[in-house]
């Protein structure tokens, strides 16, 4: 069990010039334990904010934010966070980069290790533990951190566009991966992204956010496991019409509607 | 066909996956750099015939073998230093006297240099303090400090080991504070959100990223390190490789000048090469991988 509740949270920057800006306006959002909720919206919208707010990286400026009331108040190994940008230590082999969170919360070697060797192979890298992650491809180093994370056992699951920067086909492998992973334990899920079909293939439900502020809330009920095809199906269609509206797409929409 | 002459045979004959070869792309890592080792070979090869065809007075430059020759003779024990009040031990023990200085001058520089460094990085009031004093330490000329540690320490190894200190110090600190400045913050983040405390941010992510430029700078400071002190022997210390060169010159015996010089520097040169051999190792985890062919 792993509820996230927002209430009122509020994020405000100041910028260099000395402008205040305010990236989360007034927040409240419950995400139910085992829900797997994706967050999509313009680039600058706040969406990266947000997660980081509930990884407890950043101090929200106000507003309560808690995991099963039980108020967040820094980061915590339970909240694990998978990065949009690199994040794995070069400095240590690939199996020391899964296993290093064990190895922070005192796990013995032989056990951490066993648990690391473990994901490794599920994430389909079981002949690269001994390797740097110098000699590893950008997908591969994914593959590494998506390990990394869930051999913290975390509760909850933050991911930041973590898929963002790879290719098509790798993109679709990953997926399949963090759907396997997530679909053992379920922990509850906030994935962010700026990709439509990425959140429609993934989500329980998808929220949109812009200028700081919840705007659309939507269940998706499609069946699993997903496929491209049930991205076609009608539901499916209705619901990105409505998401690429939001993203500011809607002249693309009206022309699509417009033909039978 | 042999299986030997596969090498030349191109591209057709490779087989599906090959197995490890030698690497093509690449010269072969040495130990050394080996265009170094054919400019040190010319530079004694110009020694030798400057002094061999008496083109320069033996007085002005002692022919490289008179030179080992001292160096042999005086190395373990010398009656002749120690008429010079060098002690009985001979070039060995004066060396080691600068060496000791040397070494634990840059140990204590390290962590004074790396501590207050990473600090400086995290601390914006520390910065502001620690900036001006570092900044200002570097740019103070050896020769206005020096007099100072000689009155504040007199003629001992403190004299000579809290200038090293200083000028390392500096360095180091400089060096640190850059490299955890740029170390990308994302590391940082992925260390908190997996559970390391800030004791283990220190030593798995600060310390481990910052290392490759923080080597960078205590090789500097080593180089730096050997001149400087024997300079700050000539100000006053008991023995050391600088108070030899300095009574040599006194007598212009310009063998046991260069002796003593040469001696420095091969030992200078042997500390750089283990130093970084040992900082190499240390940071294999940034060496490109290997690319195998045929």
């Amino acid at each position: 069990m792993a509820e996230v509740q927002l209430r009122n949270v509020r994020q405000v920057f100041r910028r260099s010039g000395g402008a205040l800006v305010e990236a989360v306006s007034d927040v409240s959002l419950t995400i139910r334990a085992h829900e797997f909720v994706c967050v999509i919206g313009p680039s600058g919208c706040g969406k990266t904010t947000l997660l980081q707010l509930v990884a407890g990286l950043i101090p929200a400026t106000s507003g309560q934010m808690s995991v099963d009331d039980a108020a967040i108040v820094g980061p915590s190994p339970e909240r694990g966070l998978v990065f949009q940008r690199d994040s794995v230590f070069p400095w240590m082999r690939a199996i020391d980069n899964v296993s290093y969170g064990l190895k922070c919360r005192g796990v013995d070697k032989a056990k951490r290790l066993e648990i690391a060797r473990s994901y490794l192979r599920r994430v389909g890298l079981g002949d690269v533990e001994t390797s740097w992650p110098r000699e590893l491809s950008g997908g591969m180093l994914k593959r590494v951190a998506v390990a990394t994370v869930f051999a913290n056992s975390p509760r909850v699951l933050l991911m930041d566009e973590p898929f963002g920067a790879l290719d098509y086909v790798t993109k679709l492998q990953l997926h399949q991966v963090l759907l396997d992973l997530w679909g053992q334990h379920r922990q509850t899920v906030l994935f962010v992204t700026h990709d439509v079909d990425e959140a429609m293939l993934l989500a329980d439900r998808i929220i949109v956010m812009k200028g700081g502020r919840i705007v659309d809330d939507r269940s998706i009920g499609l069946a699993r496991p997903r496929t491209v095809e049930s991205l076609a199906m009608p539901e499916a269609i209705a619901h990105k019409e409505v998401l690429l509206k939001h993203l500011g797409l809607g002249a693309l929409v009206q022309q699509q509607a417009a033909s039978p | 066909m042999m299986v030997g002459a596969r090498a030349e045979d191109g591209m057709e004959q490779a087989p599906v996956v090959a197995p490890p070869q030698k690497p093509v792309w690449g010269a072969p890592r040495l130990p050394f750099d080996p265009l170094g080792v054919v400019g040190l070979l010319a530079l004694m090869a110009l020694w030798w015939a400057l002094s061999a065809f008496r083109i320069v007075t033996p007085l002005s430059l002692p022919p490289p073998g008179a030179v080992a020759e001292a160096i042999a003779s005086n190395f373990f024990a010398s009656p002749y230093l120690a008429n010079y009040h060098l002690g009985d031990g001979g070039l060995a023990s004066n060396l080691e006297y600068s060496i000791v200085n040397v070494v634990v001058a840059l140990f204590i520089a390290c962590a004074l240099g790396i501590v207050a460094g990473f600090a400086s990085a995290r601390f914006d009031l520390f910065r502001a303090l620690a900036d001006p004093l570092m900044l200002t330490a570097g740019t103070i000329p050896i020769l206005v400090t020096a007099p100072f540690f000689l009155v504040w320490f007199g003629v001992s190894r403190s004299a000579q080991v809290a200038l090293l200190i200083l000028y390392d110090v500096t360095i180091v600190y400089l060096f640190a504070q850059r490299a955890a400045t740029n170390l990308d913050s994302t590391y940082i983040a992925a260390g908190r959100t997996l559970g390391a405390g800030p004791v283990r941010l220190i030593f798995d992510v600060y310390l481990k990223g910052a290392l490759p430029e923080v080597f960078g700078g205590i090789r500097i400071a080593l180089a730096g390190a050997w001149g400087l002190e024997a300079f700050s022997e000539l100000l006053g210390a008991p023995k050391g490789i600088g108070r030899v060169i300095q009574g040599m010159a006194a007598d212009m015996d310009t063998q046991m000048i260069f002796a003593a010089v040469a001696a420095l520097s091969i030992v200078a040169f042997v500390f750089d090469v283990a130093v970084d051999a040992a900082f190499g190792f240390l940071t294999r985890w940034r060496r490109p991988p290997r690319a195998f062919g045929g």
